[in-house]
């Protein structure tokens, strides 16, 4: 039998969960200031769609997947898309945003075909962290990789939760996984080039 | 390997957003916001009403601007108005003023002439007073004549002379 969660009052609800739903806002956005403006439009939607509330995860998982909706609406919306292409002209002249990431153009395009991996190479800095590189990837590849291992949820729950199929979930984080170990091991090899060079 | 990289990935998510904390001013201002949403949403009276908080200032200001704006066009509107009855009472003025002038001389002139003829046929012959009648110039616009071009080239001529530019001195 399935166990049934019950939600807490919201005022509850934000001060227990405050933390995880900055730090989703944050993963998707990249900027503190927009994170929090998306942080308050999160709970905001939280009291509207209380009554969807279906019991059948526990609420942090569920304030997590309204985080993520709220970003990638903000993220679609024309004056985010406006400040995107300013950020990303900045980033032409070597600028980064709070986390020191930079974000790549092409990242949130389709999810299939060998060309989004390519794209996703080309738009990686060879010199970046890993956690460049994982901001980087599409959005379908980040949210099950965000449950993964920020939520640290099995499969079946990362199903439930996003909505897609047990398999899509697999699938999706072993090609993640895949191209973030390519990158990891790319940037190995440059490194260990570079420490060769400079003996 | 695969572990190691899953530890990795972990280790690369706890270090990035396990930095980040909501502050208790952010917790606060959304606080303050949420109560305001659900004092909106659970207002009995407002049920199936769209709220839209305006400032009452806003509304003044508002009325007082659009108040402004038609006492501006009202005000236009007025000026034009006496300006272009001061205009037609100019030109009515100068019109009756043209019409006293100009043909009370040319009546004045004509009407003796004519008299003056009159007179003077009626005290020679009645055929004499008719032929003077007859020799009367006529009222209206006198027929045209076509114009030759030795007449023509005459009144050009007349044209061009006075078309030249006076020699300086």
């Amino acid at each position: 039998m399935a166990r049934y969660f019950t939600l807490p009052a919201t005022e509850e609800l934000v001060e227990l969960y405050a933390d995880d739903v900055l730090r989703v806002c944050n993963y998707y956005l990249g900027k503190r200031s927009l994170a929090e403006d998306a942080f308050q439009d999160v709970f905001v939607k939280v009291i509207r769609k209380r009554d969807s509330f279906a019991g059948d995860c526990p609420p942090k998982y569920w304030l997590m997947s309204i985080a993520k909706n709220v970003c990638k609406d903000y993220l679609k919306s024309a004056w985010a898309t406006r400040i995107g292409s300013f950020e990303q002209m900045n980033e032409d002249y070597g600028e980064k945003d709070d986390m020191g990431t930079s974000r790549s153009i092409g990242a949130s395009a389709s999810v299939d075909g060998r060309e989004t991996e390519d794209m996703y190479f080309d738009s990686l800095d060879p010199e970046g962290e890993l956690w460049d590189a994982i901001n980087a990837l599409p959005d379908a590849y980040k949210d099950v990789i965000l449950f993964r291992y920020y939520g640290v949820l099995d499969n079946c729950e990362i199903a439930r939760i996003l909505g897609i199929t047990e398999s899509t979930v697999r699938s999706r984080i072993f090609r993640a996984k895949k191209m973030l170990s390519r990158f990891e091991k790319r940037r190995e090899r440059d490194q260990e080039a570079l420490y060769e060079r400079s003996i | 390997m695969k572990d190691r990289f899953d530890e990795q990935l972990k280790e690369e998510f706890k270090e990035k957003l396990g930095s980040i904390h909501a502050s208790d001013d952010l917790i606060a201002r959304t606080l303050q916001r949420l109560a305001e949403e659900q004092a909106e949403k659970e207002d009995p009276e407002t049920e199936d009403v769209t709220l839209t908080a305006i400032d009452p200032g806003y509304i003044t200001s508002h009325i007082n601007k659009k108040q402004k704006h038609s006492s501006r066009i009202i005000m236009i509107i007025a000026a034009a108005v006496s300006l272009a009855t001061i205009g037609g009472a100019v030109l009515i003025a100068s019109q009756i003023r043209a019409k006293k002038n100009a043909p009370a001389d040319l009546l004045t002139s004509g009407t003796a002439v004519s008299t003056a003829a009159t007179v003077s046929g009626t005290a020679s012959s009645p055929a004499g007073s008719a032929q003077l009648l007859r020799t009367e110039p006529e009222r209206g616009p006198m027929p045209r004549k076509p114009m030759d071009n030795a007449s023509y080239y005459d009144s050009r001529a007349v044209y061009s002379i006075f078309d030249r530019e006076l020699p300086k001195v």
